[in-house]
């Protein structure tokens, strides 16, 4: 799978009219698949909701007795409410902010290890790349549910901690990704070239492969924010989730047991979930297709 | 075929440095944990600090981290994962007496995934961009994006608790030999508990599949023999189903070996939901009570797995396909 593009191929000249270039050609060809801009609006609507929660959220996320138990989904409480008289509206509006972050963090945190460790095992090759991928190799063999568990049980459940530990427990992937397109763009001409002027290492590496190397990057990030917001709701289903404030997932796991009582409490984030997660895979398929034309 | 065993041995040693990067990487994590057992179990019973001692003493607890390490590697080595620090029972055991369950759930599986998934994708692919190939490769997308446990809520709610005689936990009904009835009695029986969980196994596993085979299929019409088959004037029905069809196979036989490495892993979310009495369920409780011996060994059993998993493939891979170098 080799990514060169035409337009980035040619040295870089520290002018950006090329890069524009690229990226309008990319927009122009992202805008045909239909699914893909239906999943980028909404899934702009749901960050701007996220972003806006504390400000449209009638109640406070966590207040107790705000309306009865169990009250199903109605004019004043839009999602219904909870086991303790919570708002669940209020609830899912502030799990928007949860479970998206979650989402970008843990997989920011995934695709930034994954390329300097890929593009360091990738560029430089021999004993690097041996030891790099010898340490990938081990934690993926670990079946990677299970080696989350682990480490979740073991730490202090906040936030931060969870992101942290989605993205360290899944960054071998992205670093197998990144290693081969280094591998391949290391024997480009343009990188001799630059070599034969006398660039430096990190030069050649952050200035001219990685920017040939973005393309696949960018898609396995989108399916990585995807596949993040999922496992942490599978987590918080097990009881291992995000909870203050609670995640979608966590809020589903709240109305787990309550199921025949109120079913609103399990179908609403689950949809959210649901929705959020294909809306991440048609964009990232959109994005495949857009950066590189001739993957299909 | 000489080389073929040098290889195998190779791949078998390289294994074996794999597992013990494994078991350095589990023994560290375990490590990093905050809460002593000691403090974990004193806490509960109320005990003195001599006698939170005694206990670290009785467990070897207290000795360095290296002599714990090196213990531990020693039994594992010899097939023994210690005792389980709660119920004191062999780990193994406990493992061995759960995973009859998990399998038999992902045997079934695994069996109608494939049963369902490769006629779809060959068929999406010899007829692509077809109304079934379109409603297809759309499921396979809605399907990918579904997280199971809510598929399995669905379920229950939208099925179980409408429909007579599907129990929502469980793996058979309690106090029903299979010694006692006949055989069609504890089939229908099996039968009630497991459709539940299989079908959200199936339906779960199904989409990659598909789009596995899909792209396999593709890939293997678009080949050049294919053009020459067709130019000799082959039928379509033998050039499908007997060139092209054969060569797609040939990724599909080795994702075979990945599939078996995930029987471990792969079902705690459903085990957890369907109160399915196998290792899943074990694992979530281990993990809730901080049992180390028994998170050690299924890290290690879960590797051993995936790895044996991987060569299994590799070998598969070799001996199927000539044209693969080693």
């Amino acid at each position: 799978m080799t990514t060169a593009q035409p337009q980035v191929t040619k040295p870089y000249t520290g002018m950006s009219t090329k890069e524009e270039t690229f990226w309008s050609l990319t927009w122009y060809r992202f805008r045909r698949h239909k699914m893909a801009m239906i999943s980028l609006a909404i899934l702009l609507i749901l960050y701007t909701i996220a972003l806006i929660a504390p400000y449209i959220a009638p109640h406070d996320p966590m207040d107790i007795h705000i309306g009865p138990r169990f009250a199903p989904p109605g004019r004043e409480f839009p999602a219904g409410t909870d086991r303790l008289g919570r708002d669940l509206y209020s609830r899912l509006l502030w799990g928007a902010r949860t479970s998206l972050s979650v989402g970008f963090v843990a997989a920011g945190v995934s695709i930034v290890i994954g390329t300097i460790v890929g593009a360091a095992a990738g560029y430089f090759g021999g004993v690097v790349d041996d030891v790099l991928m010898r340490i990938c190799e081990v934690i993926m063999a670990i079946p990677t549910f299970f080696l989350l568990l682990t480490v979740v049980a073991i730490f202090e459940r906040s936030m931060l901690n969870i992101m942290l530990v989605i993205g360290f427990t899944t960054w071998p992937s992205a670093a197998r990704l990144v290693r081969g397109q280094f591998l391949s763009l290391r024997e480009m001409d343009y990188v001799e070239a630059a070599r034969s002027i006398g660039a430096k290492n990190s030069r050649i590496t952050m200035w001219h492969i990685l920017p040939n190397a973005m393309a696949p990057i960018i898609v396995s990030t989108t399916l990585r924010i995807g596949g993040a917001i999922l496992t942490e709701s599978s987590l918080a289903f097990i009881g291992l989730g995000v909870t203050s404030p609670p995640s979608w997932g966590s809020l589903l796991e709240g109305g787990r047991h309550t199921l025949t009582v109120a079913p609103w409490m399990v179908m609403i984030p689950g949809a959210l979930i649901f929705v959020t997660i294909l809306a991440y895979n048609f964009v990232g398929d959109g994005l495949r297709d857009a950066l590189d034309p001739r993957l299909k | 075929m000489l080389s073929l065993g040098r290889y195998i041995v190779g791949r078998l040693i390289q294994a074996l440095f794999l597992l013990v990067g494994v078991s350095l990487l589990t023994f560290t994590i375990i490590q990093m944990a905050p809460g002593s057992f000691a403090e974990l179990v004193g806490e509960s019973q109320d005990a003195t600090v001599e006698e939170k001692a005694n206990l670290s003493a009785m467990y070897g607890l207290d000795q360095p981290v290296h002599v714990q390490y090196w213990r531990w590697v020693q039994q594992v080595a010899r097939g023994n994962f210690g005792r389980s620090l709660i119920s004191g029972r062999p780990v193994l055991d406990m493992i061995k007496e759960r995973l009859p369950a998990t399998i038999f759930l992902n045997l079934i599986s695994i069996f109608f995934i494939y049963l369902i998934a490769l006629p779809i994708g060959i068929i999406s692919a010899v007829k692509q961009y077809s109304w079934f190939d379109h409603i297809a490769t759309f499921t396979a997308f809605l399907g990918q994006a579904m997280p199971t446990f809510f598929f399995a809520m669905l379920l229950i709610y939208y099925v179980a608790l409408r429909v007579e005689g599907i129990p929502i936990a469980g793996m058979a009904t309690i106090g029903l030999d299979y010694k006692d009835v006949t055989f069609m009695t504890w089939f229908i029986d099996r039968a009630r508990y497991i459709i539940l969980p299989l079908t959200v196994i199936v339906l779960g596993g199904l989409a990659g599949l598909v789009r596995f085979m899909r792209a396999s299929m593709l890939d293997a019409i678009n080949q050049d023999y294919i053009r020459t088959a067709r130019a000799k004037g082959l039928s379509e029905r033998v050039v499908i189903y007997k060139h092209a069809l054969r060569n797609s196979l040939l990724p599909i036989v080795t994702a075979l070996g990945f599939t078996f490495s995930g029987l471990l892993g792969g079902s705690i979310v459903i085990e957890s939901i369907f109160a399915w009495p196998g290792v899943g369920l074990l694992a979530i409780q281990a993990i809730f009570t901080r049992d180390y011996q028994v998170i050690m060994a299924f890290n290690m059993i879960g590797a051993i797995m995936l790895v044996l998993g991987m060569l299994i493939a590799d070998i598969l891979y070799v001996v199927v396909d000539p044209r693969i170098k080693y």
